[in-house]
């Protein structure tokens, strides 16, 4: 009888060293390939990156229960230069029935106040450079598991990459330093979501044309066109022929009813990329509307002749300018 | 003669207030252009286009006031609120409460450990 148990005690004991065993291994074995953007970052720091950086003025909102959404958005727009207090914006981004706030809902309030919002590439390198260049920038994270997901935004206002380690506002603590690895298993958890919120005169360092022609073309869409309109001008310094900064820019021109702004950006636009419907149709639009009729006209067959998915959108400009014509040339 | 005037001002009225609909319906937008035109064209024929009222009552029954609800939505661009729509139970939402608390130390700790081990 005692020999059974203690037969039973050393088996049992075996079965669980070999289990750790097997664990830990996994564990080991998984690390690496688990966590590839630390480990780059780790190996090869890139060489145009400061070694260290930390963004102290950025102020610190503690949040109160699920409110880590508002609280981190209310630190980003501060940093920005602007007013916004946690309570205000519990009432545009925190969704009770869900006890947290959506991704979307961070960008879109961040534009009700004014920003750019820019979800950034899912590279932990460009949330360092971001901070570089004086942005903080905020991150969803998953502290749960897949199937049991536990989200939380945080704010990176800082990193040293000597140390390893990033330096995050964080739900009630104002200053917690994160080793790069333990960041990124709990950041790949939406796919390394991270977004930073600018004025519109001020570019994201890690900004590409689309992206931001993205960004911008969404606060013209929602009604901040003025917004809008200087950020298609910021977007123009960068990279002078962009097509949809040229067209955002003589739209929000048009809509803000500057017709002469409006023209130049759409003639820009045209002497760019020839081959552009999109800026053919619209300039002759608002040459038709300054009564340049015989130019108008001019710039509307070309849009029909360059055809495309456009070429409905074309034809009723060619048609109205016509029209137009008809009527003054009797 | 009084009320044939009162029609002209009307006809005026209704033309004036119709004008910039008119100019402006066959402007192309610039997220049209960011969005290619081609994909966009695409998108429309594909994706189906959820109303933004739609999105607003779902927001509703997870507890928002109706005016708050319309607010949000109105700060969204037509394709945020077709990801939007049917998903708002499942999309993520950031907070942590205090069983998240609990869950972080552990997470984090056996995470810590590890890469700890492996050095």
């Amino acid at each position: 009888m005692v020999q059974t148990v203690g037969r039973l005690a050393a088996w049992h004991r075996k079965a669980r060293f070999t289990a750790g065993f097997l664990l830990v291994g996994i564990a080991l074995g998984g690390c690496a390939g688990l966590l590839p953007q630390s480990s780059a970052l780790h190996d090869q720091p890139p060489a145009d990156l400061p070694p260290r950086a930390e963004l102290r003025e950025v102020p610190f909102h503690a949040q109160e229960e699920y409110h880590c959404g508002p609280a981190s958005l209310a630190m980003a727009v501060n940093a920005a230069g602007l007013d916004a207090t946690v309570e205000e914006l519990v009432d545009q981004v925190y969704l009770p029935g869900r006890k947290g706030s959506l991704q979307i809902e961070m960008l879109a309030a961040a534009r009700r106040r004014g920003l750019v919002a820019y979800p950034l590439e899912p590279r932990l390198t460009d949330v360092l450079r971001e901070v570089a260049a004086g942005t903080p920038v905020i991150t969803l994270e998953n502290y749960g598991f897949k199937i049991m997901p536990r989200w939380h935004y945080a704010v990176v206002v800082g990193y040293d990459l000597a140390a390893g380690e990033l330096v995050r506002r964080s739900g009630l603590t104002p200053r917690q330093t994160m080793p790069f690895h333990v960041f990124e298993y709990v950041w790949k958890g939406d796919g390394h979501w991270a977004m930073v919120a600018v004025p519109p005169d001020r570019l994201p360092a890690t900004a590409s044309e689309s992206r931001y022609a993205q960004a911008v073309a969404a606060l013209e869409r929602t009604g901040q066109v003025r917004i809008a309109r200087t950020a298609y001008e910021t977007m123009l310094k960068r990279w002078p022929s962009s097509l949809a900064g040229w067209i955002g820019s003589g739209n929000t021109a048009y809509a803000l009813g500057d017709l002469a702004a409006a023209e130049s950006a759409f003639a820009q636009a045209v002497q760019a990329h020839p081959d552009a419907a999109a800026a053919h149709n619209n300039l002759a639009h608002v040459l038709a509307e300054r009564g340049k009729i015989p130019e108008a006209l001019a710039a509307a067959e070309r849009a029909v002749s360059l055809g495309g998915p456009l070429l409905s959108s074309a034809q009723a400009t060619l048609a109205e300018i016509r029209r137009k014509a008809g009527a003054e040339v009797p | 003669m009084r009320r044939f005037c009162k029609l002209i001002a009307q006809l005026l009225i209704v033309c004036m207030v119709w004008t910039p609909f008119s100019l402006r319906a066959a402007m192309v937008g610039t997220d049209q252009v960011v969005a290619g035109a081609q994909e966009q064209d695409n998108r429309d024929k594909v994706i189906r286009f959820v109303q933004r009222d739609d999105v607003a009552k779902q927001l509703e029954a997870f507890g928002l006031t109706s005016a708050s609800a319309q607010e949000r939505v109105n700060a969204m661009t037509q394709q945020e609120i077709n990801q939007l729509a049917g998903n708002l139970d499942t999309l993520p939402a950031g907070a942590v409460d205090t069983l998240g608390w609990v869950l972080i130390a552990a997470v984090v700790g056996a995470v810590v450990w590890f890469l700890w081990y492996r050095r």
